[in-house]
């Protein structure tokens, strides 16, 4: 089980240096386009990104390591990717915005935005390795339910409250 | 007159936090049974010493025969006979019956004074105890007597004595939430208005209630430890007041980082209404439908009629009024503080 935490923790990591870069370079590119569209495209942009990491992860997760050992039920392996993907997603929107914040200050934005970030992500890293523990113990469906559904509404509220204040942001 | 409402609310907070201190110190917690030595019981006879807390349920010259034990088990009652009673403690003599329902025993004790004073799961049974013993029931317990206790607080099995922390450790977060809030609608007048003033209201209020967070941790980590044998438990209540904090605390960090940046204001409020959106999230929408050990959360409610009776509410509500007064007071200094600063640095 520790396993997938270790995984969750290292993709986080790919996601916020992924987004960090791009945000900078995005930043200039994109010069003169609105905010919210440029907002609603970081997100979008955040989306697939998240879906294809998630595929990557899970796939080597289980190519290299193989369904866990000591598990003889075969669980919820459609709740296991719905779980990841949807606490990848959440963290992503939240970094998104982080992120968006600290690109703002001109010296350090880089170290800020994991300073931001980190207890941002603390709850949904929680979230996350529950379900996705309770995913592969097979657990009842009526103890995992509400996992996803507080990932994804974590998730669309994150990008809800960042398409509402990024063009703040974006008019200076 | 603006002057005289200033006097009355300040000194009324001070006056409601003393008179919650002392009270809340002074008060003296109603008995409870806290345990039972020796709880195997093993042999015939076998005496028994049940201990309690908090003020005595009897005076020194008090006779045995005024009190009654009765042991339970399932639906079955056993008699006892009381040997000795001392303030805190009685010294009972139990005969085990040879059939029992349940190998556990809950333990009742009828006081003249304090009324019936309960013990979950207060002794075991061996197996060597079900010998040939004459069987001693009862037909049923005698009616308690309404209590004469005066003004108490009410005894909760684990909690005991920390139900004093109630005082301290919620008026903390109620105030901290307060004054958030107040921070949070500054923010948004700030983004409407781009006005400095605004933005130092919400820098006063985070500051502020950044205080009354980092006590309504400690206050909560000594109670953690109390009742639950942990200074810190991984919890989603208490993972979300630790983000909340770290959430706000990372508001100065950004203002620090910002420096004297012409857009500090705006990145701040931006930054602080997405920060309080977190903790209602995080504090009051999160816990509740994620298990939890908190009180009033994971659906059990924390603050009813059962855990919150009138003597504890007349402490409980001055100490909200009171810390939130203060609360409010800390802020104004913060904010004059703030005008003072900006006032020299702009001159």
């Amino acid at each position: 089980m520790l396993w997938l935490v270790h995984l969750f923790s290292g993709f986080t990591a790919i996601g916020r240096l992924f987004d960090r870069e791009r945000s900078n370079v995005r930043r200039y590119l994109q010069w003169t386009a609105s905010p919210l569209g440029l907002i609603l495209g970081k997100l979008f942009h955040a989306v697939l990104t998240t879906t294809a990491l998630t595929a990557v992860v899970l796939g080597a997760f289980l190519l290299f390591l193989g369904w866990p050992q000591g598990i003889e039920s075969p669980g919820k392996p459609g709740l296991l990717v719905l779980g990841a993907w949807l606490g990848g997603l959440s963290m992503t929107t939240t970094l998104v915005f982080v992120s968006a914040v600290a690109s703002q200050v001109r010296s350090g934005s880089g170290a800020l935005a994991a300073v931001l970030g980190l207890p941002l992500l603390l709850p949904q890293l929680i979230l996350a390795t529950r379900l996705t523990r309770g995913a592969l113990a097979d657990e009842p469906w009526t103890m995992l339910v509400e996992y996803p559904l507080f990932l994804g509404a974590l998730g669309a509220g994150t990008a809800t409250i960042a398409c509402i204040l990024f063009p703040y942001i974006w008019r200076a | 007159m603006k002057g005289g409402w200033n006097w009355f609310w300040k000194g009324g907070s001070i006056l409601l936090l003393a008179y919650v201190i002392v009270r809340g110190f002074s008060t003296p917690l109603q008995p409870g049974l806290v345990s039972a030595t020796p709880s195997q019981l093993t042999i015939a006879g076998q005496s028994v010493i049940l201990t309690a807390v908090g003020q005595p349920f009897a005076e020194t010259e008090d006779l045995p025969e005024a009190f009654e034990v009765v042991l339970r088990s399932g639906d079955q009652l056993i008699q006892t006979e009381v040997l000795e009673v001392s303030p805190h403690s009685v010294k009972i003599s139990v005969n085990i019956p040879p059939s029992m329902p349940s190998r556990a025993l809950d333990a009742y004790l009828f006081t003249p004074a304090s009324g019936t004073l309960f013990l979950g799961n207060a002794c075991f049974v061996e197996e060597a105890a079900k010998g040939d013993v004459p069987p001693a029931f009862i037909a049923g317990a005698p009616l308690p007597k309404a209590p004469e206790l005066g003004f108490s607080f009410p005894y909760q099995p684990n909690i005991m004595e920390s139900i004093r922390n109630l005082l301290w450790h919620v008026p903390m977060w109620f105030a901290m939430f307060f004054i958030m809030g107040l921070g949070f609608v500054a923010s948004l007048a700030q983004l409407r208005t781009d006005s400095i003033q605004w933005d130092m209201r919400a820098e006063a209020a985070v500051k502020t209630g950044l205080v009354f967070g980092l006590l309504g941790l400690a206050t909560g980590s000594l109670w953690a430890r109390w009742t639950w044998g942990a200074w810190w438990v991984s919890d989603p209540q208490l993972n979300g007041a630790l983000v909340t904090v770290l959430l706000y605390s990372g508001y100065l960090i950004l203002r620090a980082a910002m420096g004297d940046d012409d857009r500090v204001g705006r990145l701040a409020a931006v930054y602080n209404v997405f920060a309080f959106v977190m903790l209602v999230i995080l504090l009051m929408v999160l816990p509740r439908y994620t298990e939890s050990l908190h009180p009033g959360k994971d659906g059990n409610p924390g603050f009813n009629s059962y855990d919150l009776d009138n003597s504890l509410r007349a402490v409980f509500y001055p100490a909200v009024i009171g810390w939130g007064a203060l609360c409010y007071w800390m802020y104004t200094l913060r904010l004059r503080m703030n005008r003072c600063t900006h006032h020299l640095l702009s001159r």
